[in-house]
């Protein structure tokens, strides 16, 4: 509980001096916005929001809040647990982008559609390629998957095109984000490979596909070696209807109660 | 009469208290102690800690006189502690107005000292003297209008009976300064502008009116040789940072160092380690004053380790160019010429598209301070090694808003970042030895007269190494990114390291 108070305490601090709505909404500030977005955001998220690897902005419904504040945020000080990094921006420059991000919600389109018959083979295909070995999913309010060696897949539809997650069943090494990149270690007792949660100066830690955390000091081990692929295996063998099955869950997947 | 009083009670140094930034005017950051040494230093325990929820930043480097510590938190809060059991004695709290302008968080880095006085300077811009016994405020006076992109983040040098402080900005189309001010009255003695007027020296170096946006901040502490009386400060990048185009010339005295007499502010020299700077190569890294034989005769040297990545050796009496090198890999000048100008590689200027140059745009090392054992005669400086992407861009200027002209990018290019503790030969700036760190350090070095430097890492390690070879002889890791520098000070109980490191401050000593 008291840890509870600190953390609410700490985020009542940073969000203390921000403002409710974004004043910067002028013609001139949408045009800015644009350049800024093409310096900062494009790499990512794609010129429309919803074609690169990064989450969707086409959307009218973000995954970490869709108010002018908590989006300025967003783009401030970055989101926990994701690839999206803070930015070291002035406080103009940044209601400016929004601004353009909230014109790509008006021009959202549905860019990871789906039906239901297809989603639910899809459900019942990802059970039976193993899916759930390395990624979680929660379904109906309830964690059905407890993988840890790849991205959640709760809200995959709502912040991912459709084209994009069938790349990453089929293509799987195509884009990879550092953070899903296998790990190896050479030590004393032989190779050890993981996730890397941690590396310094004097320490490495690896999560292994069992879920335990090794510690590991760098006296007397080699180098960490990092994969340029991803761990996911490439299903790419599947018939084609499968893999638009797969798709097609994976699209239904809006962190809602489905 | 007052005068040498007020000297007196800032020079009369204990070997227990650490009474200025970088505990000497010389600016060594070296600790006379030597209790603690290279053989026993494994032995350090955690004698007290002091923690306060902050959400900046905790850059502070205490001031202890009389067994009282002073310290700084973010924002702008002054607190002391008990040095010898860390138990808080009174604290003076800043209401600071809702809309700062400031590039790079709400931070402050310390307060200095003279007699019963404290002096802060502030994120508005304004320098506060506050009663050592109590915190209350003595005076309080506004350098210039904050609403303006001012702000004041460095700790204040006290040179007899003035306190010297200048300002930040340079991300905001200031005009730079440094002022003194009376210790007694707080009011203003001199002010020297680090971007010259029209009829000034120097404002031929930029084109048309450029110079009323010039910047040239000051935003770290600076030294003072008081046989000479000469005041030495480094200056920091041109406004808008990485656009050249609207202020065409070589800037002065952006990205220099000025040296000033410290009763009038009036310039006896400068130099400028990067003119027309386009890379944000600021030059307010602390400068060392050694005093050294160079080519067959003594000499009142300058030294320091600039953003650019050269190290620099100056005649400090009257500025001339003695030597530079680099001391981080550098791919933006093909040499530093007989009168310490760069001569520039092609290709290394912003582009749309980006280019990489070699430093980093934070540099081959910040305002994390250096250190100078006077007994191995070393120079110690954490160094970045790395590179960014500089691309151009617009410079539109707005009142009291961001006026940087363009922008960087780092995440494509740090696959070889890291960076290293080296200690230099202060005359050649060879590299004697090296203690590799993973990250690139934002924290600053600590030397002692127990042949120890002190050091921290990105990832919260404090470190000591043995001066004389780089080998560590003991670490710590405090659970907080180290952005701060080390001092030393002695109490009852022996002498004690300091550091700030996350959201604490954590003092050291051999527990006995």
């Amino acid at each position: 509980m008291r840890l509870l108070l600190l953390v609410v305490g700490s985020v009542a601090l940073l969000t203390a001096q921000i403002r409710e709505t974004n004043p910067f909404t002028s013609e001139k500030d949408l045009a800015e916005g644009k350049r800024f977005y093409r310096f900062y955001c494009i790499n990512c998220h794609g010129t429309d929001g919803a074609s690169g690897r990064g989450a969707r902005l086409a959307t009218k419904s973000h995954r970490v809040g869709n108010s002018d504040r908590e989006l300025y945020q967003s783009i401030a000080n970055g989101i926990a647990g994701s690839e999206m990094p803070g930015h070291w921006l002035d406080e103009d420059t940044i209601w400016k982008i929004l601004t353009f991000v909230r014109t790509l919600e008006g021009s959202a389109k549905e860019t990871c559609s789906f039906d239901e018959a297809a989603a639910e083979r899809g459900r019942k295909l990802v059970r039976a390629n193993g899916c759930l070995g390395c990624h979680s999913v929660r379904e109906g309010g309830e964690n059905v998957g407890s993988g840890r060696m790849g991205p959640d897949l709760s809200t995959m539809g709502a912040s991912r095109p459709r084209e994009h997650l069938k790349e990453s069943l089929v293509k799987p090494h195509a884009q990879v984000a550092e953070k899903w990149r296998m790990a190896s270690v050479s030590t004393a007792a032989g190779m050890k490979r993981g996730m890397l949660l941690n590396e310094d100066g004097y320490t490495i830690h690896l999560l292994e596909p069992d879920g335990r955390i090794v510690s590991l000091g760098k006296q007397g081990v080699g180098a960490v070696e990092r994969s340029r692929e991803s761990s996911m295996p490439a299903y790419d063998k599947l018939p084609a209807n499968q893999i638009e099955d797969m798709v097609s869950y994976l699209c239904s997947c809006r962190g809602g109660s489905r | 009469m007052k005068m040498l009083f007020l000297l007196a009670g800032c020079l009369a140094a204990q070997n227990n208290d650490w009474l200025h930034y970088s505990q000497n005017y010389q600016a060594h950051r070296h600790s006379p102690l030597q209790e603690i040494d290279a053989g026993n230093a494994g032995k350090l325990n955690l004698a007290w800690a002091y923690t306060a929820r902050m959400r900046e930043k905790f850059e502070t480097s205490p001031i202890v006189v009389d067994g009282v510590m002073y310290i700084t938190l973010p924002p702008n809060d002054v607190i002391a502690l008990d040095a010898e059991t860390g138990v808080k004695l009174w604290e003076y709290r800043r209401n600071l107005p809702p809309k700062i302008n400031v590039c790079c968080g709400q931070v402050n880095r310390g307060v200095a000292v003279a007699g019963d006085k404290l002096f802060l300077a502030t994120l508005d811009a304004h320098l506060v003297a506050l009663d050592r016994a109590n915190g209350r405020v003595v005076w309080d006076v506004e350098m210039t209008d904050y609403r303006l992109g001012y702000s004041a983040t460095h700790a204040p040098l006290v040179v007899k009976d003035k306190v010297i402080v200048g300002v930040a900005g340079g991300e905001y189309g200031i005009r730079g300064f440094l002022d003194a001010y009376g210790v007694g009255d707080g009011k203003r003695k001199w002010r020297f502008h680090t971007v010259p007027g029209p009829g000034e020296f120097g404002n031929e170096t930029w084109a048309g009116d450029s110079w009323r946006r010039g910047g040239a901040p000051i935003w770290i502490t600076g030294s003072y040789d008081p046989e000479l009386n000469l005041t030495y400060w480094g200056t920091g990048n041109p406004g808008p940072d990485w656009n050249g185009e609207v202020r065409k010339g070589d800037n002065l005295f952006s990205d220099s160092v000025v040296a000033l007499d410290a009763d009038t502010g009036e310039r006896k020299w400068h130099f400028q380690f990067t003119p027309h700077d386009v890379h944000d190569w600021d030059a307010t890294q602390i400068v060392v004053l050694i005093d050294k034989e160079f080519r067959g005769r003594m000499r009142k040297l300058l030294v320091t380790a600039n953003r650019n990545g050269f190290y620099y050796v100056l005649d400090r009496a009257t500025g001339e160019f003695l030597h530079a090198s680099a001391y981080v890999k550098q791919t933006w000048a093909k040499e530093i010429d007989a009168k310490g100008r760069p001569v520039r590689n092609a290709g290394i200027d912003p582009t749309p598209d980006g280019v990489r140059v070699y430093p980093q745009v934070a540099g081959g090392t910040n305002w994390n301070s250096p250190a100078f054992n006077p007994d191995t005669g070393l120079f110690y400086v954490a160094a970045r090694e790395g590179s960014s992407m500089y691309y151009t861009g617009e410079a539109v200027y707005r009142e009291g808003a961001r006026y940087q002209g363009s922008f960087f990018r780092n995440e494509d290019v740090m696959e070889d970042w890291h960076g290293a503790v080296r200690a230099l030969d202060p005359l050649s700036g060879k590299l004697q030895w090296e203690y590799k760190l993973f990250r690139a350090p934002w924290a600053g070095l600590l030397s002692t007269a127990g042949n120890l430097i002190f050091a921290g890492t990105e990832e919260g390690y404090f470190l000591a190494l043995d001066a004389r070879n780089g080998k560590e002889v003991w670490k710590r890791n405090l659970g907080g990114q180290i952005i701060a520098a080390p001092i030393s000070f002695g109490t009852a109980t022996g002498q004690k390291i300091a550091i700030a490191a996350g959201t604490g401050l954590f003092v050291f000593g051999l527990g006995k």
